[in-house]
């Protein structure tokens, strides 16, 4: 198909169309809170005073170790603290409260320099590769097909747009491990027509994919291997 | 001043038809152009371009939707204008971000493929008649409109990651519809 086609083509639709999407949209009345208001400003300071606590690297591992735990093999699953903002379907969700611990024992982190002229190349986006400290020393094509591994791409929430189509991802801003920016992860997605959760990790062949969140762009290195039996 | 009497006048090369086509929806199509030229002045030129347009079309063209039709024109004219304006610059934007998204539909389809650009518009709008409402919108106010992403969240209440996923999976859902129908290989 001619480029510009599908434009002019979405530019010919049924004026139907194009009117009912100009029509102002119905938007529900606003509920009083009445006496509930103060309830509502006390759970948000609660929450706040939660939430700059969880700042604190010590707390943040007490909670998150209990939080997050991985089953067997088979069906390893990362969990995560899932809030759903009002009145959103669950495909819809931004999860909060979703946090990398600290890196394992015996485990290093290495910045993964991106390249300038590659398409694609943001420099607000980090790739960090987690892997076993007995790999240091190995080039990048070894480092290619050893197992263990997490590469993680992690940047600032609010500074990335979306849709470029370099797999950036919404990440917000949470706390530093091993001297690298930390951020939670959210997103729920569909990738070939399967509705995957954060945290589902997925086999495919002798790779096995964990979905870190953001949406999957075509041909971009989505595949993160990781370690059996890794805690956090 | 109702629109089959505007195109009525249009139709008996009555110059009031102008006047009278601008005084309605120059602020309609003057919002679908600043979408894409971010200028008022640009914007403002190009509606005129549109109204020109309108009066060279009609007749033959007996458009049973006016609004849309104006639309439509100021859409493509404002498309031309801002292509020119940024011919060899690379620029990254909103409207650029847009575009790709498209582009992104019909990726990996047979470019040697050629369709009556008016089949594949029925065939979208089956589509998109046959799409929950809110996504049928949100992909509209996208890609016909030009609204930037921020402004559908303004507009509807959604939150940002909401939208973005409900175009996305609109944009692979169209994709699908096409390939079943032979429009992409």
């Amino acid at each position: 198909m001619k480029k510009d086609v599908m434009r002019r083509a979405i530019g010919g639709i049924d004026p139907r169309l194009v009117e009912s999407a100009d029509a102002e949209p119905v938007k529900a009345p606003r509920k009083s809170l009445g006496f509930k208001r103060v309830a509502v400003i006390a759970l948000a300071v609660v929450l706040t005073v939660c939430g700059l606590l969880m700042l604190n690297a010590n707390v943040r591992a007490a909670v998150l170790g209990f939080v997050l735990n991985w089953e067997d093999e088979e069906n390893v699953r990362i969990h995560w603290n899932v809030e759903s903002e009002e009145g959103e379907p669950a495909d819809a969700v931004d999860i909060h409260d979703v946090a990398f611990g600290y890196l394992p024992e015996g485990y290093v982190a290495h910045d993964i320099p991106g390249d300038p002229d590659l398409e694609g190349y943001d420099p607000r986006i980090r790739t960090v590769r987690i892997m076993p400290a007995e790999y240091e020393g190995m080039t990048e094509g070894e480092l290619s097909s050893v197992p263990d591994q997490i590469i993680v791409y992690i940047s600032r929430a609010g500074d990335i747009d979306w849709g470029y189509g370099n797999g950036s991802y919404d990440l917000t801003y949470m706390s530093k491990i091993n001297g690298m920016d930390a951020f939670m992860v959210h997103q729920i997605y569909e990738y070939e027509g399967e509705s995957y959760e954060v945290g589902d990790i997925m086999f495919s062949d002798d790779k096995i994919t964990v979905n870190i969140g953001g949406i999957w762009e075509p041909g971009f290195d989505e595949t993160i291997k990781i370690a059996e039996g890794m805690t956090w | 001043m109702d629109d089959h009497l505007i195109v009525q006048m249009f139709r008996d090369r009555d110059e009031d038809a102008l006047a009278a086509a601008k005084e309605k929806y120059e602020k309609y199509l003057t919002y679908i152009a600043n979408n894409v030229l971010h200028d008022r002045g640009e914007s403002e030129e190009c509606v005129s371009d549109a109204l020109l347009a309108a009066w060279e079309s009609i007749p033959p063209q007996n458009p049973d939707n006016l609004k849309t039709y104006l639309g439509k024109l100021t859409r493509e004219i404002a498309i031309s204008r801002w292509r020119k304006n940024t011919s060899g610059k690379r620029i990254r934007s909103d409207l650029v971000r847009s575009l790709d998204e498209i582009e992104e539909i019909v990726s990996g389809g047979d470019p040697d493929s050629e369709f009556e650009e008016a089949e594949l518009s029925r065939e979208i709008s089956r589509f998109l008649f046959s799409v929950d409402e809110d996504k049928r919108n949100v992909f509209i106010r996208r890609y016909w409109f030009y609204d930037p992403v921020k402004n559908i969240c303004r507009r509807y209440g959604f939150g940002k990651s909401k939208v973005l996923m409900m175009l996305k999976r609109t944009r692979d859902d169209l994709a699908r519809y096409l390939k079943e129908r032979g429009y992409l290989k």
